[in-house]
């Protein structure tokens, strides 16, 4: 209590450290299992789980707020085929793709904001209708097969390397997720809204319009959402219906194993990173053990049963 | 206080119904094809697992709880009956039924032992559920005994087992909900979990009641579809998790639990069952399906949760 808060805020909390510990043993056993230390490896595999890692920071952002949001998956999958239409394999379309993605997440963010504020649903069902309606959508847009494909020059934001050292992505994934912490902790709309996760109730006393900020919340995740399909679609190169899917329990996973709590009010960017490597390198785990994809699923509600448990038994203490 | 009263459950029941007059004179005026024996039939096939499912999970939310896992045991039912009706013939049956009720179980184990949130648990319960079921089938297959098709499906009427089946289970858990004491405290614990507490209404047999009904009919009811479609598909139940929320939803079940009744929830999946069944007869792009019934749900939701601030 004698620190004063934005010096307590800037050290990192037990869960994150808990959560980088594991990271730290997973990668140990990594190494011993492969028989070779090589931090390039490692990065390369950062690289890959950035679109996770972006997508897990809006979702962390969403449990902040006590919400959840069930369509990211969903909307990451809608900016990967708009934005391999827009660019039809064309870098001349960047400026217009990228406004095209980006604009159509917003607006779905929009929506699911309005859905849980103005309409008052609950955010979980609001958001697994949108992205019903969304993947209906996508359907409907392209019959079935997407079609375009993303410019080898854009590709260069998952292939390329900064001075050949760490990849792009990781560094725009890094970038994104110290301008949330900053937005959070150090501007008042931030604060306001991790105090209204905190305590909805005192919040409102306080006369925080918590409404708005929970619909700018859920921009801000959906805008997540966009630009994780976007790293995507760079990694991939081509639309394809669904990739995403998986991703909507995988943030979830990646965030409770990073410390966030249901009940919200907690905001750890640095552990919901954590957890999404944990959670990629675990996947990469059993791709180098040869157990067949479906373990992946069991492996994912393992993880946040576990995760959850833990944390709930420690706090029974 | 109205709430709770007979004609408050009747007043909820309303949209369900309306919505259903309205899709039935609509789709039966503009296809010769709706009032037919075989549309009325395969109509009643249709309802049966969407039903089943949607009479699981409403009677996981009269407790206040949701269950989004039935779509995944749905799934791993198909899978189970798919691999195992050759050997097991009829026994198939009531095993893939246990699994069923062992994965609600597992639901409500997590919730009361592990004091974690109901809606989580039935994510990670589905993506458990959804990993063994690809493990065991990884593609739709198998092959489902034809003995099996012919008790359930062989006549192509109306006033056949689909449609016994449905009703039977409905009016089961409607004396069940309406007239016994433990259907009066599953109704009490969803209203106010800590006062039906103080009445000795534990929550772990009531969590462990809902989660097994509703594991049990997830499982019945893709016991009903692998028949039908003579296979078994890993995939296949994942929309209908939505649907049997959504079907609830509509018949009035109130998401924070204790308020709702069985009949509104049928006649809320007749009338989804009657939008799948509009989209076929009409000709109409079936990708636009899912968006229609997205915003049906969000419909049902507006118009029965405005003014609740109920949060997850």
């Amino acid at each position: 209590m004698t620190l004063p808060p934005a010096l307590a805020n800037a050290r990192p909390a037990h869960a994150t450290l808990r959560a980088m510990g594991l990271l730290a043993l997973l990668l140990i056993v990594l190494f011993v299992a492969s028989g070779k230390v090589s931090m390039q490896q490692v990065l390369d595999n950062a690289r890959q789980a950035a679109p996770l890692g972006i997508i897990a920071l809006g979702q962390a952002l969403i449990l902040m707020m006590g919400r959840l949001d069930l369509s990211v998956g969903a909307t990451a999958g809608l900016a990967n085929v708009v934005l391999a239409s827009a660019f039809a394999g064309d870098m001349s379309n960047m400026p217009l793709a990228l406004t095209l993605t980006i604009g159509l997440g917003l607006l779905v963010g929009l929506c699911n904001g309005l859905l849980v504020v103005t309409l008052r649903i609950p955010s979980f069902l609001a958001t697994l209708a949108t992205s019903l309606v969304l993947t209906g959508g996508l359907l409907v847009y392209t019959g079935g097969s997407p079609r375009g494909s993303i410019p080898a020059g854009f590709r260069q934001i998952s292939e390329g390397w900064l001075f050949g050292v760490i990849p792009w992505s990781v560094v725009i994934w890094a970038v994104i997720g110290s301008l949330l912490m900053l937005f959070v902790h150090y501007t008042l709309a931030g604060r306001k809204m991790l105090f209204s996760g905190a305590n909805p109730v005192a919040a409102r006393l306080s006369g925080i319009a918590a409404g708005r900020l929970v619909i700018l919340s859920f921009i801000i995740a959906s805008l997540m959402a966009t630009l994780g399909g976007i790293m995507l679609s760079a990694i991939t190169g081509t639309a394809s219906i669904g990739i995403a899917n998986s991703y909507t329990v995988d943030t979830i996973a990646a965030v409770v194993i990073g410390g966030a709590l249901f009940s919200g009010g907690v905001f750890l960017p640095a552990g919901a990173a954590a957890g999404s490597l944990i959670l990629f390198f675990l996947q990469s785990l059993l791709y180098v053990l040869s157990l067949p994809p479906a373990a992946r699923f069991i492996l994912q509600g393992a993880i946040i049963i576990a995760a959850l448990a833990l944390a709930n038994l420690k706090k029974d203490r | 206080m109205l709430e709770g009263s007979f004609k408050f459950n009747v007043l909820l029941t309303l949209p369900a119904l309306v919505l259903t007059i309205l899709l039935a004179v609509v789709t039966g005026a503009l296809s010769p094809n709706f009032v037919t024996e075989t549309n009325l039939a395969n109509l009643a096939t249709r309802l049966l697992p969407l039903g089943l499912v949607a009479l699981g999970e409403a009677m996981v939310l009269f407790a206040g709880r949701i269950d989004l896992s039935v779509g995944s045991i749905f799934s791993l039912s198909t899978a189970i009956v798919a691999l195992t009706s050759d050997t097991l013939g009829w026994y198939a049956i009531p095993v893939t039924l246990v699994i069923g009720i062992a994965c609600g179980l597992f639901n409500a184990a997590g919730i009361n032992l592990f004091r974690i949130n109901p809606l989580v648990m039935g994510l990670a319960t589905a993506a458990i559920v959804k990993g063994v079921t690809l493990l065991i089938l990884p593609s739709p297959g198998g092959e489902v005994n034809y003995e099996l098709y012919d008790a359930l499906f062989g006549s192509e009427r109306l006033l056949a087992m689909p449609l016994f089946l449905t009703i039977g289970a409905y009016a089961a858990l409607v004396v069940i909900m309406g007239w016994t004491r433990f259907g009066r405290s599953i109704y009490a614990f969803g209203s106010d979990q800590r006062a039906a507490f103080v009445n000795g209404v534990s929550a772990w047999k009531v969590d462990l009641a809902v989660y097994g009904v509703s594991g049990f009919f997830a499982a019945a009811a893709g016991i009903a579809v692998s028949i039908k479609i003579l296979s078994g598909d890993p995939l296949i139940g994942e929309a209908y998790t939505l649907d049997a929320v959504s079907a609830a939803i509509l018949g009035g079940v109130a998401l924070q639990g204790g308020r709702g009744s069985l009949i509104g929830v049928l006649l809320a999946t007749i009338s989804l069952v009657l939008v799948n069944n509009a989209f076929n007869l009409l000709d109409l792009d079936t990708n636009f399906q899912n968006i229609a019934k997205g915003l049906i749900f969000v419909l049902a939701l507006v118009f029965f949760m405005r003014g609740k601030a109920g949060e997850a």
